[in-house]
């Protein structure tokens, strides 16, 4: 009897633990944020704009998904402004009525104006609330960043998805490459680490629309249908960087820089390069490997950097009336994509050390962890841009593709 | 005494799970505080500490082979040295189970549960401390056993997917100085000095003759554990930013590339590894003080330990309090737990006691 008894008590003492807890949060509470916009506002304040999935709709196929025919959209925009970015999201909870879930937030896009101003207000929250996660891609916008959210994708069903995608291709292509959350606090965390950069996502537009990046005020649903008509013809790219100098932007490199930057950096994946023939056409280039080593020595009490780029790929097209590319015609090419991926490093070279004044290749970085006496000796800021950088690249045709001959260059001469 | 028997490798696995617990502890980061880069050298050293000290330990436990510390302790130095001196002992394995119940329930609330109170996070686990307590010795070692390979295998699981490990974050090599290289060592040998539950446990052993060799081993592994952790750690968020983390080896942990969001499952290994350190701790506890009080059960000892525990485990008020008592405690537990078996293993050999002198064969 007693052992009924007590295995009795310690199955109601178990059933106390299995009410729940304090914490939980029911899925029909929960508001799913896709992508976050943070703008400087004209007063000073953090406007933060998020999309929540409406996932009903995008069961169905709306907002431009591959079915076409869905009537509502599968996001929700949404934007607050408030002194701090926790005010602002306590402001966004009282309206959208959920509780905002940040986990599945992928891409945390800041306005250009507010990564002038500084970006460190704004990470401590992202870096400090467990919500957020440190993989979150980090981006900076060319203008506002709300008026990002405001595109509407042709072939993926939610903004979030098609920057997703484009991250990917931008890094296929190297005319960008993602940086996460983690990736941005290093160098701003460690004064050693160089300067940040982050990848810059511009709107293309075919045909302006009318009163875009200006439509939601503080806490005010932004209509979907007006937002289809105005925004079906934008779309979004992602081409470039942003320079950041500590936690400011301080200028932008385009899509030639940033594919000579990433070289530089040994992050360069793929991409075509259109090398020119002088007086005979062009060849192309297209890329499969890429690295770089970085070097640095001690010469008179200075450092000195030396970086090769190490970089090969096969012929994808050329025009050149040229029936068969022979060794020597390769060697020739050879020659002349090392000329022109050297010209364009040196460029980029010169705008980063002269123009930008930022240590965006990391050479600082790697001074201090091989001589950091001889690092903290000098004042890099000063130092960087005029330090002797070497710079040697290798750049190879590997193959020609399904062709070793032009058979239509042999019948069709070019003019 | 109670007549368990158990394997001196389930004795002396059991620091695996221990050791693994670091990453639950805010305490960790000082490891990237103090040392920056070259935490990895007195880390090394501490294993070097850890197996000369298992050889003290089994040098004084092989002398009475029969006997815990409890037992021989007052024989050899008195019993008005000899009894404080254990009741020292079992107050740090009182309080490093205390810390563990305070450092598991912090990481629960923080990481996983912002809204529950500590408190009800501790009446959990008072419940399952109290069931592994009763469960006695062999079994916690054998839920051990089972533990282990998950514990080690979600260790090997990051390290595998972590995305950003970068060996320039290791130079330069002693980016903080040689002065923060001492307290590494001194917190990472006090972590390791834990395997002085051998002494009470000691009689217990089913092959006490393997001891030496099986507990040198063990205690090297958990020292690598802790040091690949480290290096995991530093290979891929750099001293600085680790430092500035709460739970660095966390953020490691969720910027793996194998698994999508894949630290709750890790999670979950390593508060089984917190519920084996503290269960472990407090046993310890409850049954040194149940051998000095031969009369006194195990058990009913355990039942008024973990509430104790608890109670002691909610002192400080804040988490950064609570990081600096742990800090403070660590840093004295280890001098106290060197010293003790010290003393009386110098006392024992020159009053020849125990081994194969007279004193020994007459019990």
């Amino acid at each position: 009897m007693s052992k009924r008894l007590t295995s009795l008590v310690i199955l109601l003492l178990c059933s106390l633990l299995l009410t729940g807890c304090w914490s939980r949060r029911e899925i029909e509470n929960l508001g799913f944020a896709t992508l976050v916009a943070l703008d400087r506002a004209v007063d000073g304040q953090i406007e933060l704009s998020a999309q929540f999935a409406i996932t009903a709709a995008i069961g169905e196929g709306g907002m431009g998904g591959s079915g076409g025919g869905g009537s509502e959209a599968p996001v929700w925009t949404v934007s607050c402004k408030a002194d701090n970015l926790a005010a602002a999201i306590e402001q966004m909870r009282t309206f959208i009525g959920k509780y905002p879930f940040w986990a599945h937030t992928r891409v945390i896009i800041i306005g250009e104006d507010l990564a002038r101003n500084g970006i460190s207000p704004i990470l401590d929250y992202f870096i400090r609330s467990r919500d957020f996660r440190f993989s979150s891609w980090m981006m900076v916008s060319e203008g506002s960043a709300k008026s990002l959210l405001e595109v509407v994708p042709k072939l993926s069903k939610l903004p979030a998805e098609l920057i997703v995608e484009l991250n990917r291709v931008a890094q296929e292509t190297s005319v960008s490459s993602s940086r996460s959350l983690l990736d941005l606090l290093q160098p701003l965390v460690e004064e050693q680490a160089g300067e940040p950069i982050l990848p810059l996502l511009v709107t293309q537009t075919a045909t302006e629309a009318p009163g875009s990046g200006s439509g939601v005020s503080q806490g005010e649903e932004v209509p979907e249908q007006s937002l289809e008509q105005n925004n079906e013809a934008k779309s979004l790219a992602m081409v470039g960087f942003a320079v950041f100098h500590g936690d400011k932007m301080i200028g932008k490199l385009n899509a030639t820089d940033s594919r000579a930057l990433l070289w530089l950096r040994g992050e360069s994946k793929r991409g075509n390069l259109v090398v020119e023939v002088p007086g005979r056409g062009y060849v192309v280039q297209g890329q499969i490997y890429a690295r770089r080593t970085l070097q640095v020595s001690q010469v008179d009490g200075k450092p000195r950097a030396k970086i090769t780029i190490y970089q090969d790929g096969d012929l994808v097209e050329h025009n050149l009336n040229q029936v068969e590319l022979d060794s020597a015609a390769i060697k020739e090419l050879d020659g002349l994509l090392k000329a022109h991926i050297q010209t364009d490093v040196e460029a980029t070279l010169q705008k980063i050390q002269k123009e930008l004044q930022a240590d965006v290749i990391g050479i600082g970085n790697r001074v201090y962890r091989l001589y950091p006496e001889l690092f903290n000796s000098l004042n890099w800021q000063e130092y960087f841009p005029t330090m002797p950088i070497e710079l040697e690249v290798h750049a190879d045709f590997r193959r020609t593709g399904e062709l070793l001959q032009s058979p239509l260059t042999k019948k069709f001469p070019l003019r | 005494m109670n007549q368990q028997q158990i394997t001196t490798r389930q004795a002396f696995l059991i620091m695996i799970s221990v050791l693994s617990t670091s990453v639950l502890q805010p305490s960790f980061r000082n490891f990237l505080r103090w040392a920056g880069n070259g935490g990895w050298l007195p880390l090394t050293l501490a294993i070097v500490f850890g197996v000369a000290y298992v050889w003290l330990l089994l040098s004084l436990a092989k002398r009475f082979p029969k006997q815990s510390v409890a037992e021989y302790s007052s024989r050899v130095l008195g019993p008005i040295v000899g009894y404080p001196l254990v009741v020292l002992l079992v107050a740090t394995f009182f309080l490093r189970g205390a810390f563990a119940l305070r450092n598991m329930s912090e990481f629960f609330v923080a990481a996983i549960l912002p809204e529950t109170p500590i408190s009800a996070v501790l009446i959990v686990m008072i419940v399952l401390v109290t069931y592994a307590i009763w469960s006695e010795l062999e079994g916690i070692v054998r839920f051990n056993e089972l533990a282990t390979p998950l514990i080690i295998g979600s260790f090997i699981l990051v390290f595998i997917g972590t995305t950003r490990l970068s060996i320039w974050n290791l130079l330069p090599v002693l980016n903080k100085g040689m002065h923060g290289l001492l307290p590494v060592f001194q917190s990472a040998s006090s972590d390791l000095a834990i395997v002085s539950y051998i002494l009470f446990i000691h009689p217990y052993l089913v092959d006490p003759q393997n001891a030496a060799r099986v507990g040198s081993r063990h205690i090297v592994n958990a020292g690598l554990l802790l040091l690949f952790i480290y290096m995991n750690t530093v290979l891929s968020l750099g001293s600085h930013i680790g430092a500035a983390l709460t739970w660095p080896y966390l953020v490691v942990t969720e910027n793996i590339w194998l698994v999508e969001r894949g630290e709750a499952l890790f999670m979950v290994i390593w508060t089984l590894a917190a519920f084996i350190k503290t269960s472990f701790c407090l046993y310890t506890a409850a049954l040194g003080i149940s051998q000095l009080i031969p009369k006194v059960s195990l058990k009913w000892v355990g039942i008024v330990l973990i509430p104790l525990a608890s109670y002691l485990a909610l002192i400080p008020d804040d988490l950064p309090s609570a990081v600096a008592a742990y800090v403070l405690f660590n840093k004295y537990t280890l001098f106290i737990e060197l010293a003790i078996p010290m003393v009386i293993l110098l006392f024992a050999i020159l009053r020849r006691m125990g081994g194969n002198s007279r004193e020994q064969t007459s019990n």
